[in-house]
């Protein structure tokens, strides 16, 4: 009998490869079909995002942090905002914190819609890719009511939002929460029970609770592998304690059980989504601090003091205490941590961003060491990067 | 449907947590017998309360979290630049949890600009990517990282970008030798 | 040009004209996503925009079978040797289109990690501006570059060499960056061939 041949090779996945989720290179060296070495090189879309928010004047880096993980923006957008919000200390009307809340869950529904529908895709299911993409246009649509721009919005502003809801907004969102559960039964019954989609997640990648709290890896991936952490819960930011959902988790820490938190997750965005728009409160959706907020249109045809605060904080921006604060919220890969530092000055004067798929990138390292080349794609679906946030 | 884990907490419950987080996150005597040099500071704005450390316990220090109080989770490593603080020019932070519960910590130390720091890679795993980029951007160096090297510029590259004297555009012209070049 | 003397109809054409009009009527996308554009792109496909009626929705994972490079957001110096190569590896006639803003001129990102404009690295055929473009903006430019191809336009597809001359014949980069932003849809193939040919 022929002996079996010891020689490696080295291949190289990426940074433009169908199934590595934008620039990611991998280079893997390969027995045969088997990785016995991983190393991810990342960098590839490093676009100086930490150092262009030292640029910008306050408000104006909030369109920095879009960027980012863009997939989600409007949950960047949010730890932003409440970092410096919290440099601040100002408080934002209630009405704000619910359009807040409704939109990032949005957004957390829509960046799933995409993880499902490319890692569907990778794993040979391309009809979910354009059930997935149709869904999210129907979140795009709202943000293009609201905002004015599908992606990266930049909804957000210190001490507020840009503008007020649209009224074709709750009509909007009811429509979506009612197709929603159906959208959801679609795609599970098309993957649930599909056998070649079961035999290529169902126990590949497992990623242990002590490797993934070693690593760093929060959010979803976390959670399928048995720890219920959820920033929302843990640490409840814009008006999060006062909505009802649960965290959903999982033991197994395999592809399968990844996948099935991120469903599971969709569904209590949903509910969410249906208790901010059933509880929003009428008033104020900005604060009402001139330092920080423009004064109303009208006032500035009379109000000499208006106008006078219009000018400074369109020509100059405001100033920040200074100090530094730490803000995590919890995006749809995991925790976003922003970290603010200010001198005082009317520039950041350093955010430091705690990117969740910069952490979960690295862990695999290990999660393909000894896997089937074919399990890598899988695997690097179900960790959800975007390489946006991971190079930054 | 099933969901195993998931702990919905009311909003006192939350509070209550918060509160005593903040309080005791950790035996804060043991750890001051034992690391005299380190300054506790009472949680800011943003409840996570700072552990001053000088730059010699730095390691032992976060060991001594890890092993003694159960801090699990080494969230992030990043880095501040002073330039002209006479104490020394970068911050040097490290924010930890102790998952599942809310304690928290930042360690912060000062490290010097020709200074290296002692690297957490044997603590934790996060810590070899989280100091390479704080290696790439800000030029801190880690003695014991076992891999060191630049993580999102090319190899090849010059400065340190996020560095307070850095200038924003960069070099703009890079040499016509690199591969990088255009 | 149909004609029809009394018998068979029968249609008279150049070699040319009809290889153009092939390659207009299937253009064959490059799958590259960079950043937030590419996930534009990616919508492109879908049902809602669906460039299949116009012959481009085969995104081909191989550049050796890709007619056109959708260079989908900003481009940083890591990345440019991989374009580069890329690019080379396309067959001709290749065309370029510069998606958003970064891609354009370096966007909002005028710093030091992204190139100002994919233009200093390849030739590029056309622009298509915002942050990101929509979908609809990015078929506008397909439908232009399908108007560039049918009429011959001689720039769509230059080998990299004699791009490489063009570009050391260029403005300094503040300049053409500016230029870039304020043109919208600028395309060399619409504004100097292929812009009479259209409709």
């Amino acid at each position: 009998m022929a002996e079996t041949s010891t020689e490696t090779m080295v291949l190289n996945m990426g940074p433009q490869h169908p199934s590595t989720h934008g620039v990611l290179r991998l280079i893997v060296e390969v027995d045969g079909e088997t990785i016995v070495r991983c190393q991810p090189d990342i960098g590839f879309l490093h676009t100086g995002i930490e150092k262009q928010f030292e640029t910008h004047t306050w408000q104006q880096a909030v369109t920095d942090s879009d960027r980012m993980d863009y997939l989600s923006p409007l949950t960047n957008n949010l730890g932003y905002v409440l970092a410096v919000e919290r440099l601040l200390e100002i408080q934002v009307p209630p009405r704000c914190e619910a359009i807040r809340v409704l939109f990032c869950e949005l957004s957390r529904v829509s960046s799933h819609l995409v993880w499902l529908g490319t890692s569907a895709l990778e794993l040979g299911a391309q009809s979910i890719f354009f059930y997935c993409f149709q869904a999210r246009e129907a979140i795009l649509d709202m943000f293009e009511a609201t905002a004015g721009v599908r992606m990266n919005p930049s909804y957000m502003r210190v001490g507020g939002l840009m503008y007020d809801i649209p009224p074709q907004l709750p009509g909007m969102v009811a429509r979506f929460l009612e197709e929603l559960p159906r959208w959801l039964a679609d795609f599970r019954a098309l993957l649930d029970g599909n056998p070649i989609f079961r035999e290529r997640v169902v126990g590949v990648g497992v990623l242990g609770r002590e490797q993934a709290l070693a690593y760093g890896v929060t959010g979803p991936s976390l959670r399928a592998a048995g720890v219920a952490w959820d920033v929302r819960k843990a640490y409840p930011y814009s008006g999060y304690e006062r909505y009802e959902f649960g965290v959903p988790t999982r033991t197994d820490g395999d592809v399968w059980a990844r996948y099935e938190v991120r469903m599971a997750e969709m569904e209590e965005s949903g509910k969410i989504i249906r208790q901010a728009m059933a509880g929003m409160p009428d008033g104020a959706w900005k604060t009402d601090d001139r330092k920080v907020a423009l004064p109303p249109r009208e006032e500035l045809h009379r109000s000499m003091e208006a106008l006078i605060h219009h000018f400074k904080l369109v020509a100059q921006g405001f100033n920040v205490p200074a100090g530094a604060v730490y803000q995590p919220v919890e995006g749809p890969r995991g925790e976003i941590g922003f970290y603010v530092v200010s001198d005082g000055g009317a520039h950041p004067y350093r955010v430091r961003v705690r990117p969740p798929s910069f952490y979960n990138t690295a862990v695999l390292t290990r999660l393909l060491e000894g896997r089937l080349l074919a399990d890598a794609v899988a695997i690097i679906a179900s960790l959800d990067m975007v390489m946006g946030e991971v190079d930054r | 449907m099933a969901e195993a884990g998931s702990e919905p907490r009311t909003e006192q419950a939350a509070a209550e947590v918060a509160a005593s987080a903040a309080n005791a996150p950790f035996d804060l005597a043991a750890l001051q017998a034992r690391f005299p040099d380190v300054a506790y500071e009472q949680p800011g704005a943003d409840g996570w309360p700072v552990l001053r450390v000088p730059l010699k316990d730095w390691r032992e220090l976060i060991a001594h979290l890890r092993d003694a109080e159960g801090f699990n989770i080494l969230l992030d490593v990043a880095a501040v630049d002073w330039l002209q603080r006479a104490e020394g020019r970068f911050d040097l932070l490290a924010h930890l949890r102790r998952l599942p519960t809310t304690a928290q910590i930042r360690c912060m130390t000062i490290v010097d600009g020709a200074q290296s720091a002692p690297s957490l890679t044997p603590l934790f795993e996060s810590a070899d990517w989280g100091e390479r980029e704080v290696y790439d951007l800000m030029g801190i160096r880690f003695d014991g990282h076992p891999d060191l090297r630049r993580i999102l510029l090319p190899d090849d590259w010059e400065g340190f970008p996020l560095r307070r004297d850095y200038p924003v555009e960069g070099p703009r012209v890079l040499d016509p030798a690199s591969k990088y070049a255009h | 040009m149909a004609v029809n003397n009394g018998g068979t109809p029968f249609i008279l054409t150049t070699v040319e004209q009809m290889v153009r009009w092939g390659q207009k009527n299937s253009i064959w996308p490059l799958t590259m996503g960079l950043a937030c554009c590419a996930i534009e792109m990616m919508s492109l496909v879908t049902a809602r925009f669906d460039s299949a009626r116009f012959g481009a929705e085969v995104f081909r994972a191989s550049p050796r079978q890709a007619d056109l490079m959708i260079v989908s957001g900003r481009v940083c110096h890591k990345m440019v040797p991989v374009i580069k190569q890329l690019y080379e590896q396309m067959p001709e006639p290749k065309w370029v289109m510069s998606m958003g803003s970064c891609a354009c001129s370096g966007g909002v990102f005028n710093n030091y990690a992204v190139v100002q404009g994919v233009d200093n690295v390849l030739p590029v055929d056309i622009y298509v501006p915002g942050c990101p473009p929509t979908p609809e903006q990015v078929l506008e430019a397909i439908l232009r570059l399908r108007d560039g191809i049918a009429a011959g336009d001689p720039k769509a597809g230059l080998p990299f060499v004699q791009a490489a001359s063009i570009k050391a014949a260029r403005a300094p980069m503040t300049a053409r960056s500016v230029e870039a932003a304020r043109a919208p849809m600028t395309a060399r193939s619409t504004t100097q061939a292929g812009g009479a040919s259209r409709g």
